[in-house]
């Protein structure tokens, strides 16, 4: 029994982590249909504003604060000077977004240096919870994934910005021709996936090594949990993250890590034939 | 109102669909513009809305020059369009297809108002605007450009696919906005009928350029005039 709630607590974890990463993808890529390559490089960020925090001295919460603030900064000079200028143009969006990940990512190495960091976590030690000791600070993550989960919904579904951003992705000239101003929700619509990346970046921060390469092994799941959501909104991205993210949990427990994380290099390649094939379709 | 002189207008730089259009329309008249397909009619209005890429001439709103101006903007200065095709928001509701049309603005239209003009609309409050028939989705595009109380509405074959008795009832609609309310209506009609009730005057365009000009009772009472140029 301990072991099965172990495994279950693992896979809700992974779940829920994977969430925190995919909710910034959700509102740029499962919204605004923008492929950002960047984006685990600003997750990448958000971990060492976290870990440059704790070197000066001002604690992992001012960290966790601050990672979302300088992100979402980014995100918005990001929008404003390479994606919009891109918009209609989705394979060199796909390249410019590459070439800032390459340069945030050497950028780090620069200052930082090429080698792997640990910040400790905020809280230590364990919960019990379903007969398991637990560690503390997995828990508050997936307490933050709830919580942004739920701050998300509201965003989405009940507040004037929200049904601006619905209403872009709908259908954007229309939503032009009704008098909103569609480049203004795009730059805040990408700004504050890029915050939430910087979030999830220093959420994680702990549970992971903060090297310069950590961005990479978040980005090819969370675009799956986005690829494979019933809807853009944050259910669907939170039953996509639950697929994705639970699933290779489990599958690491069952068989090994190496074929949970086949399981997910085929179906990303099922999802991005069946991607690829919609789009020709439509152009046809 | 609106004043367009010597617009020309397309998709593509140096290969324009209107190739130099002139129009005038004063608040609580209707003009209809009329056409085969592939004339420029539609052209015309999203040239006028910021839509499509003018190349030559000059638009004005009141004495404003809106060339050159964002499409929200110029929505906002008091332009609403009721687009060709369905012109609603699929995936969001009736209710949220009105709001979003006075979310850009000042003083929107309260929805109750909007539903006392289209009862059929409030029954339907909270159903997918998508999953509407198509004279209820025509009423709510309608509905969801008057949100933003504009004072001149651009309509882009708002008959088009709907029942007969709906293209009357629509057509009381329309016509009460102008004696009501006082709006001035751009209306791209290939509906006889309907242009001949609503229009004051009818401008026909063929290749981007206009052929024919007259007033509508013309067209009312000559309709051989407007047909030869429609084929008909």
């Amino acid at each position: 029994m301990p072991t099965v709630s172990l495994l279950l607590l693992d896979a809700l974890g992974q779940a829920l982590g994977l969430f925190l990463v995919a909710s910034g993808l959700a509102l740029t890529f499962g919204l605004l249909g923008v492929i950002n390559l960047a984006h685990g490089e600003l997750l990448l960020l958000g971990a060492y504003t976290l870990l440059a925090a704790e070197r000066a001295g001002l604690g992992f919460w001012a960290g966790l604060a601050l990672a979302p603030l300088l992100v979402g900064l980014l995100g918005l000079a990001l929008e404003l000077l390479v994606v919009r200028r891109l918009r209609e143009r989705p394979l060199d969006t796909l390249l410019a977004t590459w070439a800032v990940a390459l340069v945030i990512r050497q950028t780090i190495v620069a200052l930082f240096g090429p080698a792997a960091h640990t910040v400790p976590p905020p809280i230590s030690g364990s919960v019990e919870l379903l007969g398991v000791p637990y560690p503390a600070h997995r828990l508050l993550v997936m307490g933050l994934a709830l919580l942004v989960g739920g701050l998300l919904a509201w965003l989405l579904l009940a507040t004037r910005l929200g049904l601006a951003i619905r209403g872009t992705v709908a259908d954007r000239t229309l939503a032009a021709a009704s008098g909103l101003a569609v480049r203004r929700l795009d730059a805040t619509a990408f700004a504050l996936g890029a915050a939430l990346a910087g979030l999830a970046g220093a959420a994680t921060a702990p549970l992971v090594s903060v090297d310069p390469q950590m961005g990479l092994g978040f980005l090819l799941p969370a675009f799956l949990a986005v690829l494979v959501a019933p809807s853009g909104g944050a259910a669907g991205t939170m039953l996509g993250a639950g697929l994705v993210g639970g699933g290779e949990s489990l599958v690491a427990a069952f068989a090994s890590p190496v074929v949970a994380q086949l399981a997910v290099l085929a179906l990303a390649v099922v999802l991005l034939r069946r991607v690829a094939g919609r789009r020709l379709r439509r152009e046809r | 109102m609106l004043e367009v002189r010597g617009l020309v207008a397309g998709y593509r730089p140096g290969a324009p669909v209107l190739l130099g259009v002139d129009l005038e329309l004063a608040p609580g008249r209707v003009l209809a513009v009329m056409g085969r397909n592939g004339a420029g009619k539609s052209t015309l209005v999203r040239a006028i809305l910021g839509l499509a890429r003018r190349e030559a001439g000059t638009i004005l709103l009141e004495g404003r020059s809106i060339a050159g101006w964002r499409t929200d903007r110029i929505v906002r200065a008091g332009i609403g369009l009721v687009p060709q095709g369905r012109g609603v928001f699929p995936g969001l509701t009736v209710e949220e297809n009105l709001r979003l049309g006075g979310l850009g603005h000042r003083r929107p239209l309260p929805a109750a108002a909007l539903y006392a003009r289209f009862p059929v609309l409030a029954e339907r409050r909270d159903r997918d605007a998508a999953s509407l028939s198509g004279g209820e989705q025509r009423q709510l595009a309608i509905a969801r450009a008057l949100a933003a109380r504009p004072r001149l509405l651009l309509l882009d074959e708002p008959s088009e696919g709907i029942q007969p008795s709906l293209v009357e009832a629509l057509g009381e609609t329309l016509a009460e906005l102008v004696a009501v309310d006082g709006m001035a209506l751009l209306l791209v009609e290939q509906s006889l009928e309907l242009a001949a009730r609503l229009a004051d005057e009818c401008l026909v365009l063929e290749d981007g350029r206009e052929v024919d000009r007259m007033s509508g009772a013309v067209l009312a009472d000559e309709p051989a005039r407007i047909e030869r140029h429609l084929g008909l």
